[in-house]
C-alpha cells in the first residue's frame, strides 16, 4: 500500500528571493494562492505534495492598483475584496457573474489565484475574463546553470490557457480592462451531446453596435472565440444575416463541438437572432 | 503543527495536522460548528473570520495562525445575539439543530454589519446556507424583527 502523503513543511517566505532559495532547495515545493478544496490543492490542481510555500508575506500579491486602462489585481486578493473595489468601474457583467457563482462566504475565502487557475477551463468565468482581454503576470521559475531566476511575462489569458501549466509558475497579478460593457448575455443550451454556454457583451450608441464580443464554450475545450466576426459587426444596426449564423454554427462543428441539426442548430440561431433585442431591451 | 490564534476571543494554542480543514479542527472545539459537507455547499460550518463570514471547510487549518475566529459559542453574551433570539421568537422561527448556529452567525454578521441592509445583502446571507428546514419569507420576517429589536435597544 501506498503511503499517504502530506505537507511535511509550510513555508511563508517575505519576498522572492525567499521563494526562490525554497525552490532551490525543495524541488517539489508548490506555491498555494488561496483556493481550498477537500484535498489541499494549490495552483495547477495537485492535491498531494510534501513542502508548500504560502506567498502570504508577499504585499505584492494583496494589492489592488488602477492605472487609466486598467484595474489590477494581486493572487492574493480576495473575491469580495475584488468586486466591492471594483464596483463602479469593473464591467458590470463580470461583477454579476462572480456574485452569482460563488456566495458571500466563499468570495471572502477564496482568492483571485483561484479565478486564475482553480477554476475549470469550462466554467463560464473563464470565458468571460477572455473575452473581457484580461491579462496576466506570469512568473516562472529558470533554473541555469549556477542558479535560479525569475522570469516574469505578461500576456493575455487566452493566450495562457494554450499554454501547457508548469510546474513551477504562479500566477501574480490580474488586469482587468477598465469598460463598462452596457449590455450582456448568457445562455447555455443543454443538448444530446452536452452543455454549451454563449456569452455576448456589446456596447450600443443610438441603435449601432459600437463594441461587439462573442465566445462559446463547450464542456472540456478551451473557450471559442472569432476576432474577425466581432470586428465586421461594429458598426451595424443588425448583428448576423442568415449565412453569418450558419457560418458561426459551422465553425463550432469545426472546432470540436458535437452538431445537433434538431435542437443545437435552431436554439443557437434562435439565440443569435434576438441578441440585439435582447441587447435594447435591457439597459442598464 | 501547533498554531496560536484567537478563537472566540480567547487566545488559544491548537494543535492538529497542517493539511486538515480548519472546520475539523473546531468541531473538537466548539459544539457549534458542524462538518457538513465540506465542499463548501451546504454552509454549515459557516463561521466568522476577522469578522467575515466564511465557510470553514475551505480554509486550510494552517492559515488562520494568529487569526480570530468567532463561532456562535463566541457571541451568545453580545446584545446582538439577544436581539436576534427575540427576532426569531417574534417571528416563529424554528429552525433545525443542523443549520442552527450557522444561521444565527449569519443573522450576526448581518446585524453587526449594517443598520439598515438592503435586500440584496439579506438575500446574499440567507442563501449563504443552504438548508431547507424554514420557508426563506420566514427567515426574512425573522431577519426584519431583529433589526427592529436592535433598533428599538439603541434608539430607544
Amino acid at each position: 500500500m501506498a503511503k499517504k502523503e502530506g505537507i511535511n513543511q509550510i513555508y511563508q517566505p517575505r519576498n522572492w528571493n525567499d521563494i526562490i532559495k525554497i525552490v532551490d532547495n525543495k524541488g517539489n515545493a508548490q506555491l498555494y494562492t488561496g483556493q481550498w478544496n477537500k484535498n489541499l490543492k494549490v495552483q495547477g490542481g495537485l492535491d498531494l505534495h510534501s513542502h508548500l510555500i504560502v506567498p502570504q508575506g508577499l504585499e505584492e500579491l494583496k494589492r489592488i492598483g488602477r492605472t487609466e486602462e486598467h484595474i489590477e489585481v494581486g493572487a492574493l486578493v480576495s473575491l469580495e475584496e475584488f468586486i466591492n473595489t471594483g464596483k463602479k468601474i469593473l464591467p458590470i457583467v463580470l461583477f454579476d457573474q462572480i456574485r452569482k457563482d460563488f456566495p458571500l462566504p466563499l468570495r471572502n475565502s477564496l482568492k483571485v489565484g483561484h479565478l486564475l487557475k482553480g477554476l475549470q477551463v469550462s466554467n463560464p468565468l473563464i470565458l468571460l475574463l477572455c473575452l473581457l482581454d484580461c491579462s496576466l503576470e506570469r512568473k516562472t521559475f529558470k533554473t541555469g546553470k549556477k542558479k535560479t531566476h525569475l522570469k516574469t511575462q505578461w500576456l493575455y489569458l487566452q493566450q495562457h490557457l494554450q499554454d501547457k501549466y508548469s510546474n513551477g509558475e504562479l500566477l501574480c497579478t490580474l488586469r482587468v480592462p477598465i469598460y463598462r460593457w452596457d449590455h450582456y448575455l448568457i445562455r447555455n443550451i443543454q443538448y444530446s451531446g452536452g452543455l454549451l454556454t454563449i456569452i455576448a457583451l456589446a456596447d450600443l450608441t443610438r441603435g449601432y453596435v459600437s463594441d461587439f464580443r462573442l465566445g462559446f464554450i463547450y464542456e472540456e475545450l478551451k473557450p471559442l472565440r472569432n476576432k474577425e466576426w466581432e470586428a465586421s459587426i461594429m458598426g451595424r444596426k443588425n448583428l448576423f444575416n442568415q449565412k453569418e449564423k450558419e457560418n458561426i454554427y459551422q465553425y463550432l462543428l469545426d472546432n470540436g463541438v458535437p452538431g445537433d441539426e434538431e435542437y443545437l442548430k435552431p436554439s443557437l440561431l434562435m439565440i443569435l437572432d434576438n441578441l440585439l433585442y435582447h441587447f435594447q431591451d435591457r439597459e442598464y | 503543527m501547533t498554531i496560536e490564534l484567537f478563537l472566540n476571543g480567547e487566545h488559544k494554542k491548537l494543535t492538529a495536522q497542517a493539511d486538515l480543514a480548519l472546520s475539523q479542527v473546531l468541531q473538537l472545539e466548539c459544539r457549534g460548528v458542524n462538518p457538513g459537507c465540506g465542499k463548501g455547499y451546504c454552509g454549515c460550518c459557516t463561521v466568522l473570520l476577522n469578522g467575515k463570514l466564511t465557510y470553514s471547510c475551505q480554509i486550510p487549518f494552517f492559515s488562520v495562525k494568529n487569526q480570530s475566529i468567532m463561532t456562535v459559542e463566541g457571541i451568545q453574551t453580545s446584545n446582538i445575539f439577544s436581539d436576534i433570539l427575540k427576532g426569531m421568537k417574534r417571528a416563529k422561527l424554528d429552525i433545525c439543530d443542523y443549520c442552527a448556529p450557522a444561521r444565527t452567525l449569519s443573522f450576526y454578521s448581518l446585524l453587526k454589519r449594517a443598520d439598515r441592509p438592503n435586500n440584496q445583502e439579506i438575500q446574499e446571507v440567507l442563501s449563504s446556507i443552504h438548508c431547507s428546514c424554514t420557508h426563506i419569507p420566514l427567515l426574512n420576517q425573522a431577519i426584519f424583527y431583529s433589526l427592529e429589536e436592535k433598533y428599538t435597544r439603541l434608539h430607544g
